[in-house]
């Protein structure tokens, strides 16, 4: 109840806050908003150079393969990176009004799904202007990106908590989720991974998960696997409860500490 | 009889850490965790239609005070009651982005004070107007003077606030002319919507003027509290009595 009064009350702030933040990022550079679509492009460029080019990986449409993983993983990482010292760098704010903490993660994670969003944007373009049709499954993308963002938002919550009382969290969260890219099949197919540890990974591994099912949709045209992602939607509520109970048992006693 | 509106009964407040820790320290033996206190046993009443003034040193805990009423911190002790009213904290720049105009970041402020774009849409005009800043709200609050920073600032809060007015040093913002049509607008919110105000600030004459009652703090403690002119007077002598 309190979660949904909080939510309407200030959900404005959230995305008026990250409109702001993203105008900043590109604020005095020459190329401005231009740097959100180069910077995924970049990036597939440089995966696919490496993998493709040196490592001579044989994956038909290598590029768009890449570019879905990319776009996937770059939301989930940035948004856990910064979540961590999210009520460190809102601190002055904080002091001054009451703002529940939990609007501080929506606004790192509006951030970078509005980065996320265009880069989907950009590849269904590049995709159309490649000859790759979407099918039907490529629906699946809407509840795929949704229990996504809820999974995000509770391992945020969690992890921005923490990282008010330990500040090294920050460094481990870097190494944790540098460690979490390579076992995610975002430049390789899972396929590549030893197959007798499939069963488990779908259950422990989310960006695995999700990357692959993304992948399914939209390029191969084939529908997402419900059944687990029914599994994601359970643990995301869980983890989302469990985050919110956190902050709102300790969020009073948060500005003691930063 | 006015009612009481806020009501804090021995109020405690205890900073365990004032900064986050490594893991090496958190996983040591607590000597490091020794708490300070910045707040003990405080209680008082405000009552419908008062102001009451918060004088102390620095340090004496009278911002710990107004952020605990406005539920920034939670008392470690006590109790702060809130009856059936809201509190909203005026204070200068409530997250301002340097490179926004003055117009958006009064949305953004309003939105932080947690506002609706009906109500910052209803008092934007006031907002401006109050501030004196016509001519320069489309520009980016990073070419302000400090001066006209404050007063956006300080506009922005007294318009967009509900409920009983918490003032942390924010009425000695700007020029004297300023600075008066501040204090009358205090007076106006607090007469007019029956609420309340509790103003911390240095300038006692602006106390003395303002407020009914008067709450002295020092080192964390009630030191004083009644009538605003009694209570001034036993500061000022204090003071006095510590520069001679």
């Amino acid at each position: 109840m309190r979660f949904a009064s909080d939510f309407k009350k200030y959900i404005n702030y959230a995305l008026y806050s990250a409109a702001a933040e993203l105008k900043n990022q590109v604020h005095g550079t020459y190329l401005g908003w231009v740097w959100w679509i180069l910077d995924p492009l970049l990036y597939m460029a440089v995966y696919s150079f490496v993998v493709e080019g040196v490592f001579g990986a044989k994956i038909e449409n290598f590029s768009v393969f890449v570019f879905i993983g990319l776009s996937a993983w770059n939301y989930f990482s940035a948004s856990a990176n910064s979540s961590v010292s999210v009520v460190r760098s809102y601190r002055s704010v904080l002091q001054k009004a009451y703002i529940p903490k939990f609007i501080l993660v929506l606004i790192v994670m509006f951030i970078n799904f509005f980065k996320m969003a265009l880069s989907f944007a950009i590849l269904i373009a590049a995709m159309a202007a490649m000859g790759l049709k979407l099918q039907l499954a490529a629906l699946c993308f809407f509840p795929l990106i949704a229990v996504y963002s809820a999974l995000i938002f509770g391992l945020c919550l969690i992890s921005a908590h923490i990282g008010v009382y330990i500040a090294d969290l920050s460094n481990v969260t870097v190494v944790a989720t540098r460690v979490l890219f390579y076992f995610s099949g975002i430049f390789y197919d899972l396929k590549e991974l030893p197959q007798k540890l499939m069963p488990v990974y779908f259950y422990v591994c989310p960006t695995g998960f999700f990357v692959r099912e993304l992948r399914a949709c939209l390029l191969y045209a084939q529908p997402c696997d419900f059944k687990m992602l029914a599994y994601w939607l359970t643990v995301a509520a869980l983890v989302s409860l469990t985050g919110l109970s956190l902050m709102y048992r300790n969020e009073n006693s948060y500005m003691k500490a930063v | 009889m006015a009612g009481i509106i806020i009501q804090a009964k021995q109020v405690t407040v205890r900073y365990k850490e004032r900064e986050a820790v490594s893991y090496r320290k958190a996983f040591a033996k607590q000597e490091h965790k020794k708490p300070y206190t910045a707040l003990e046993g405080v209680s008082f009443s405000l009552y419908e239609g008062e102001a009451l003034g918060l004088i102390g040193e620095n340090g004496s805990g009278k911002t710990t005070l107004l952020r605990a009423i406005a539920g920034i911190y939670s008392p470690d002790e006590g109790e702060i009651i809130l009856n059936a009213v809201r509190v909203s904290l005026v204070s200068l720049g409530i997250g301002f982005q340097a490179r926004m105009s003055g117009r958006q970041n009064i949305y953004l402020s309003g939105y932080a004070m947690g506002a609706s774009k009906k109500e910052i849409l209803a008092s934007i005009d006031d907002i401006i107007g109050f501030s004196e800043l016509e001519r320069f709200i489309d520009k980016p609050v990073e070419s302000y003077s400090s001066g006209m920073y404050a007063r956006l600032s300080f506009s922005i809060s007294v318009f967009l606030c509900k409920g009983a007015l918490l003032i942390d040093e924010a009425l000695s913002v700007g020029d004297t002319g300023f600075q008066k049509k501040s204090m009358d607008k205090i007076t106006q919110i607090t007469k007019e919507k029956a609420t309340g105000a509790i103003i911390a600030s240095h300038s006692l004459d602006t106390l003395n003027n303002l407020c009914t009652k008067a709450l002295w703090l020092q080192s964390g403690k009630l030191r004083q509290y009644g009538e605003a002119a009694s209570v001034i007077e036993s500061y000022k002598a204090y003071i006095g009595s510590k520069r001679r």
